[in-house]
């Protein structure tokens, strides 16, 4: 009687969950090991066409493109995930890959185009894949929504980041997800105009947005914002009836800053851009920490926003962490933390 | 139907587990409820004095499974994720092929998600970046092909098999 060993290893739990963690090429590889694998790479519900495959194939461009084509089209089961980068060098498959996978019944995308400068257009495609949870997307354009677009109507995630859309792109997938809720919008050059209407939304993060913002946001189950490293923010309304954490540069601080969207507020995370008085800094703190009863952490975020080289300047900084340190002695229940440094390379 | 055991009852309630080899074990509800499996089951009997029978799995395994989850139910609040990590890796450093797969088959049956993530990802890591020999190796396996059937394979992939 042997022992029984890994041969043994279930084939769900080894494609769906160990073969995905390594590299493609080398899950791929398995089938030669021995005839029980030998149709293994057929049955990999999560395909990642990353960088790192790109790398290990030979540098001929459109050898890949016909690889990714053989492995999408030879898959027999469900596919759960869908990661693709370098969008850009497979132009011309792209569109016949997404509607193959979404007659899959895809549930998590990743795209990523490899050109940063000019961005590559979406495929249209990417509109009929119905059963999508999860979307990501990076280095893209979205000019226009098809107009027999039904929305992604189980679409709980939504990940953008330097992704140029109109508004009326984002106003119409925004209004076509019904149950999304986790947004993010991540140094994107349009929209500037956010309208968030939501009713189910949880979480929302605009962040890295160089230029002037208008947001209104009216969703009242949102317990999650960030709004940081943008330039110049005007909120119209926003009201934070729910919302537990709480992340913003320190400038735009004085919108969330009233009674009511404090009231739930346990955790408090305050960027500081350059050029603010550390001494406002404290003072601001002081009144977030009297609004908010159920307050746990308080991060004060300097990253990259201090310079000290004159002695005034560490004075300052000293004063800072003093007047921090005094707030913290003061309320014992709150963990306070503060980072700083440069993220310059 | 039983009830669901209360908040109080649920601080005191122990749950019992029979091994395949017929060792009960004595766990504590918060411990217990670590399996999605265990959960459902308790939601039928309510906290009951009979084990629970997990007749596919030994007392060797149970024992490493209820260490993993007595570890992480008291580890939950208190002890940094770093930590906890850490602690994870020293659990499986050393494992033998043969109580990893016992271990990930419990885990699995139990339905106690972050080990089966925790023993996927240490098989995963011990496939990495091995040969087809180095893999038949590790795995116990002969070469079950005929040249002819290899040949095929090998053609059929052969882009994952080039340098």
């Amino acid at each position: 009687m042997g022992k029984i060993n890994l041969v043994n290893l279930p084939d769900d739990l080894l494609c769906s969950q160990i073969l995905t963690r390594i590299p493609l090429k080398e899950a791929v590889r398995f089938s030669a090991v021995s005839r029980k694998w030998c149709k293994v790479w057929t049955r990999l519900p999560h395909l990642k066409f990353t960088d790192e495959f790109f790398n290990s194939i030979s540098t001929n461009a459109n050898m890949a493109e016909d690889i990714i084509n053989k492995i999408i089209h030879m898959q027999c089961v469900n596919l759960e995930s869908f990661e693709l980068h370098n969008c850009d060098r497979c132009e011309s498959s792209i569109h016949k890959w997404l509607l193959w996978i979404s007659l899959s019944g895809v549930k998590c995308l990743h795209l990523k185009s490899s050109t940063i400068r000019m961005q590559m257009e979406v495929s249209e495609s990417i509109f009929s894949c119905m059963t999508l949870t999860s979307l990501s997307l990076e280095y893209f354009k979205i000019t226009e929504v098809p107009a027999r677009f039904l929305g992604f109507s189980q679409l709980v995630s939504l990940y953008l980041d330097q992704v140029e859309l109109s508004e009326q792109a984002f106003e119409v997938i925004l209004k076509l997800c019904g149950c999304l809720q986790y947004l993010t919008v991540d140094a994107c050059s349009s929209p500037s105009n956010f309208l968030i209407i939501s009713s189910t939304l949880k979480s929302l993060a605009l962040v890295r947005l160089d230029k002037t913002c208008l947001v209104e946001v009216n969703c009242p189950r949102l317990e999650s914002i960030k709004v940081c490293q943008i330039l110049e923010l005007v909120i119209v309304n926003i009201c934070l009836p729910v919302c537990v954490h709480l992340e913003a540069d320190f400038h735009h601080l004085q919108h969330f800053v009233t009674v009511k969207s404090l009231r739930k507020v346990i955790y408090f995370e305050v960027y500081s851009m350059n050029g603010e008085s550390y001494h406002s800094v404290v003072l601001l703190c002081s009144r977030i920490m009297k609004g908010a009863p159920l307050l746990k952490t308080v991060r004060i975020n300097l990253v990259n926003s201090i310079q000290i080289f004159e002695p005034d300047e560490i004075d300052y900084f000293l004063r800072t962490v003093n007047g921090l340190l005094c707030l913290a002695g003061d309320s014992p229940k709150v963990r306070f933390s503060l980072s700083w440094g440069s993220t310059a390379k | 139907m039983a009830e669901l055991p209360n908040t109080t009852m649920a601080n005191e309630c122990k749950v019992k587990l029979k091994s395949k080899d017929d060792k009960i074990f004595e766990v504590e509800y918060a411990v217990a409820m670590q399996s999605q499996t265990l959960k459902n089951a308790l939601a039928h009997t309510g906290c009951t004095d009979t084990a629970l029978p997990l007749h596919d799995i030994s007392s060797q395994i149970l024992a490493k499974v209820i260490e993993y989850c007595e570890y992480h139910v008291n580890a939950a609040n208190t002890i940094s994720e770093k930590d906890v990590k850490t602690w994870d890796e020293e659990l499986v450093k050393h494992m033998d092929q043969d109580t990893l797969f016992r271990l990930i088959v419990a885990a699995k049956y139990l339905e106690i998600h972050n080990l089966v993530d925790l023993m996927c990802k240490t098989i995963a890591d011990r496939i990495k970046d091995k040969s087809v020999e180095e893999l038949r190796e590790i795995f116990h396996v002969q070469n079950d092909f005929t040249p002819e059937e290899e040949e095929q394979v090998r053609r059929e992939t052969k882009w994952a098999h080039g340098e």
